[in-house]
């Protein structure tokens, strides 16, 4: 027992239990089927806890084994929804049908991400120093990115990149190479404003004068870099400027599926009324007014946290965010803990995971982030956010388990 | 292993507890700092939605006058949840919109709402209008709205090629894309089915905060309204005066239709399709049922454009393809050595009529003077097989592809087309005398029709006909030009040689002492045409008119037909010198103006 984390386990359950608490609160009301949501919530429980046992169970070196394997796989399910004819395209392209139960590819994806790069970047014959060593590890993350972002959604395909820079991070690679990789879509993004872009570009140089100094890079790869952000910077407005009004808006609706008929903001503001007059301790359950009325869109998936703000309060909030706080620290923690590279850079992806749905989630429903569609975990309703949480639980285990082992 | 890789997660955690913090201050400002506001804005009082409808684009002839325009139309709506004392109310707003209290509440119980309201009447008298305004406080959660409704200046002019807008219907709001809403316009004829994609506009919203009762009480900051963007407009290829000429020239005949086209690319000018129909009174947000069902019902199908959808008997129009079918394949010289016209034809023991007795015949007076003896025997001499091949070939019953999505095909009856029909062997091959003057099964649309002439006249290029000219954005833009559509889609596969006779002959029928379209004449101006008298099981004959001018470089091709008008040269022909003089006319005013 010695060499299970308890505290992690408890947090889980009593997340998972939170979570059906308030499912059971959130689910539409009856019509139309979708009054079992809580009911299908509770049957997905069970292939969650089993895929759970079997991540913990399953010796680590078996799975990092498999870790290509599984990506691999990962990336042919995700192309299936892609290539799969359905009926109303846009939005149904993020699942594969099971007859009755469907599941979304790229929950499974972000694991299987994980564990290659854990495996790729704790490689002995992986040098830190070399930018040509990142290309692989780009690539493992470029693909499901693409392949996410084609389904389209959003939301999930950043995930990929920001466990790439996270695992990058822990492994310690020279800041520079950090830069490598994110300045270009920093400066993509910031382009489409000439002040933004200034300011980008001037802490970009300050960065690369700071790090010349303590970490030095060749004199080629910084010029390189400028060139390469200074051309993102002056093609993406020339580019965007080409383009018509309707193909922009295309383009961003694309993008954006979720982007509400009301115009941006609309959802946002329908949750922030809602988590707004929960007050300190909520309406109480079951008794959202808001929720009730249904004006909040997506209610027991993407803005669960709306109700839980209505109905539960700030404690209820303060709550969750405790328990979310545990799981992310009980995940470092076991990160720091074990001896084994592959384990360690693992566990901190796990966790990024967490740290990034959390985040982005609750972000969204209080208006911090823009809207995303992205499932909280263990809370919104879903059984591909489920398993993919509990196997991730899992792991974590599994490397504590045999944390001393080399 | 490298033990100085492995260092603490301190960083991790610093930015976990960054970011939580934030998410916790963040969710306490918003419950516990604005929690009053956000818990009145969520109690009783509400959101209110408001669209403001955006305008459809307008379609312009290539003139710039404008063919259908918006006109502000006055809506009553009900928003439910706000209703108080509901039979009170309704049977309020009843009395003063004069309908029966029933239909208002049977609206009001089964309707779906959109946006929190329900539409009850549309396009309201101003009279009521103020009525209404005037007791808004004894009517809670009745509000008018304006909205843009269509309005066709000319009535119907060009109609059906304009078409009509009404509700769109349950079928439609379920497989269109979302940014339609349930009590919206939609284009069902014309243009306005063919380019709704362009010419609907995009809603906008406005978001109004609502007291208990119902009344508004302000904008929300936090939410600005979403202007409208209104719909792009659309310019034709139409001449509106030369429209205009068509519609009067055509005068009294009760049905037919009339296309004009520019041969060099194709772009129609005008075109008509008899009988018409008012547009208004189909746009009109509600329509009824009585102005539906009288349209529907009408024997002579005022709603079907004759023009893109209809196929007519071409008559001698089509001795045009029969002497070049015969030219091309070198079986008929300037003067055969054919039996003289003495008004009648023998082939087997079927006697085949000829309109007049020509006597002897020239290869071109035989189309001047329209001889069907001397065709009888053009047609023997090339044989159905040779004539229904080349017929083919000049692709005549292709579709033109003009851009409406239906249109009408033609035929050319093929001896495995009379096999099938008939059966093999129960048919006689004299058929291909009947065949060579254009009478029996075989039929054109007056687009194909029209197209060939245009074709003859420029020296053998089908051009294709299109109408859309221009679509720009509401800020003036051009989106797309109707010349991508238009230009020369392939050639004709006739000689020139054929080509420079075929539109002489042409212009030997309206110019020659003996032509049969003298009445087409224009002062000053050569003219080509063919007259076409074409036979039809449903009465009396229907008559052709093909026409191009000027010869030299033409810039109008036209077909005139007349259902059941009777003689081509007598009633077709006078029609199309009508619009023939007006345009010329009206071109030459048009050239000294500039001058």
């Amino acid at each position: 027992m010695k060499n299970i984390d308890l505290p992690l386990i408890i947090t889980t359950l009593i997340l998972i239990l939170f979570g059906l608490f308030v499912l059971h609160s959130a689910q539409p009301e009856s019509g139309s089927g979708e009054g079992r949501i809580f009911l299908r919530q509770i049957l997905w429980l069970f292939p969650a806890l089993l895929a759970g046992t079997l991540a913990f169970l399953i010796p680590y070196r078996t799975i990092n084994t498999l870790a290509y394997l599984f990506f691999g796989i990962s990336i042919i399910l995700l192309l299936i929804p892609l290539f799969s004819s359905s009926t109303t395209p846009a939005l149904t392209r993020r699942w594969i049908n099971l007859g009755p139960l469907q599941f979304q590819p790229s929950e499974f994806a972000k694991v299987a991400c994980i564990l290659a790069l854990a495996r790729m970047i704790s490689h002995s014959q992986f040098s830190r120093g070399s930018l040509k060593n990142l290309l692989l590890p780009m690539g493992i993350v470029l693909l499901p990115t693409g392949l996410v972002l084609m389904e389209p959604d959003l939301g999930t395909s950043f995930i990929f990149f920001f466990l790439l820079l996270a695992i990058l991070f822990y492994r310690k690679i020279p800041p520079f190479s950090l830069l490598f990789l994110v300045s270009p879509l920093v400066s993509l993004l910031s382009a489409f404003h000439w002040v933004s872009w200034t300011l980008f570009i001037l802490l970009f140089l300050f960065l690369l004068y700071l790090f010349s100094k303590y970490h030095p890079f060749s004199f080629q790869q910084g010029l390189l870099l400028l060139v390469l952000n200074c051309g993102i910077g002056i093609a993406t407005p020339l580019l965007w400027g080409t383009l018509k009004e309707y193909q922009k808006k295309r383009i961003l609706t694309f993008l954006n599926p979720g982007l509400d008929p009301l115009g941006a903001g609309w959802h946002t503001l329908q949750s922030k009324i809602a988590i707004g007059s929960g007050g300190i301790f909520g309406t109480g359950y079951g008794q959202g007014s808001q929720k009730n009325l249904a004006f909040l869109p997506e209610q027991h998936t993407d803005f669960v946290y709306s109700v839980i703000g209505e109905e539960l309060g700030l404690i209820g909030c303060a709550f969750l965010l405790l328990l979310f706080f545990l799981l992310i620290w009980r995940g470092l923690k076991l990160a720091s803990e074990s001896k084994n590279l592959t384990k360690s850079l693992a566990a901190v992806g796990l966790s990024s995971i967490f740290i990034y749905q959390v985040f982005v989630n609750m972000g969204m429903a209080i208006g911090l982030v823009p809207v995303a569609g992205l499932p909280l975990p263990f809370i919104s309703y879903g059984g591909s956010s489920l398993v993919t949480s509990t196997i991730a639980v899992g792991l974590l285990l599994n490397i504590r388990k045999t944390k001393y082992e080399y | 292993m490298d033990k100085n890789i492995l260092k603490p997660t301190r960083p991790f955690l610093i930015l976990t507890s960054l970011l939580f913090f934030l998410l916790f201050l963040r969710t306490a400002q918003l419950q516990v700092l604005h929690h009053t506001r956000y818990a009145r804005l969520s109690e009783r009082n509400r959101i209110k939605v408001i669209t403001t409808k955006a305008p459809r684009g307008r379609i312009l002839s290539r003139d710039g006058v404008i063919l259908a325009d918006n006109r502000p139309g006055y809506s009553v709506a009900i928003f439910p949840d706000q209703l108080r004392e509901k039979e009170k109310t309704l049977l309020k707003l009843a009395s003063i919109l004069n309908q029966d209290p029933e239909k208002i509440l049977k609206k009001v119980e089964e309707g779906v709402p959109e946006s929190g309201r329900i539409f009850v009447a549309k396009d309201v008298d101003v009279r009521e209008v103020a009525i209404i305004e005037e007791h808004h406080l004894d009517l809670p959660g009745v509000r008018v709205e304006v909205e843009p409704l269509r309005y066709y200046p000319y009535g119907s002019l060009a109609c059906h090629l304009l078409g009509y807008v009404s509700s769109i219907t349950q079928d439609e709001y379920s497989t269109r894309e979302k940014r339609y809403s349930r009590n919206d316009l939609i284009g069902k004829m014309g243009f306005e089915d063919e380019y709704e994609s362009f010419l609907k506009g995009e809603d906008g919203v406005e978001f109004v905060e609502v007291d208990a009762l119902g009344r508004e009480k302000e904008t929300l900051l936090e939410k600005p309204p979403i202007p409208p963007r209104k719909g792009n407009d659309i310019l034709l290829t139409l001449d509106f005066s030369l429209q205009n000429t068509v519609e009067e020239a055509f005068g009294d005949h009760k049905k037919g239709c009339v296309v004009c086209l520019n041969p060099g690319n194709g772009e129609v000018l005008a075109l008509l399709s008899k009988p018409g129909f008012d547009p208004n009174l189909l746009s009109r947000g509600l329509l009824t049922k009585e102005i539906w069902e009288d349209l529907a019902n009408n024997p002579d199908s005022p709603l079907w454009n004759r023009a893109t959808l209809s196929s007519y008997p071409p008559g001698s129009v089509f001795k045009l393809v029969t002497v070049a079918a015969a030219m091309d394949l070198d079986l008929l010289k300037e003067n055969p050595n054919f039996v003289p016209c003495t008004g009648s034809y023998r082939i087997g023991n079927r006697i085949f009529r000829c309109w007049k007795t020509h006597g002897t015949l020239s290869r071109e007076q035989s189309i001047i003077q329209s001889c069907d003896v001397f065709f009888y025997q053009v047609g023997l001499r090339l044989g159905i097989d040779r004539l229904t091949k080349k017929g083919i070939s000049y692709r005549l019953i292709e579709r033109t592809e003009i851009d409406f999505r239906r249109e009408g095909k033609g035929l050319i009856p093929t001896p495995s087309w009379y096999d099938r029909r008939y059966g093999k062997g129960k048919w006689s091959w004299g058929m291909v005398a009947n065949l060579a003057i254009g009478q029996g099964e075989i039929l054109l649309t007056p687009l194909k029709t029209v197209q060939f002439i245009a074709a003859i006249s420029n020296g053998g290029n089908l051009v294709q006909p299109h109408l859309m000219k221009e679509i720009r954005s509401p800020s003036g833009e051009v989106i797309q030009k109707g010349s991508a559509l238009g230009g020369t889609k392939s050639r004709l596969p006739i000689s020139m040689e054929t080509l420079t006779f075929l539109k002489k002959a042409m212009a030997g029928v309206v110019n020659d002492p003996k032509g049969t379209g003298s009445l087409a004449r224009v002062k000053g101006i050569r003219v080509g045409g063919k007259t076409g008298t074409a036979q039809n099981p449903y009465g009396e004959d229907h008559a052709l008119f093909v026409t191009f001018a000027p010869y030299e470089e033409p810039q109008i091709a036209c077909v005139v037909i007349v259902e059941n008008g009777g003689m081509g040269g007598g009633i077709a022909a006078p029609i199309a010198g009508k619009i023939l003089r007006a345009y010329f006319q009206n071109n030459e005013k048009l050239s000294m103006q500039n001058e």
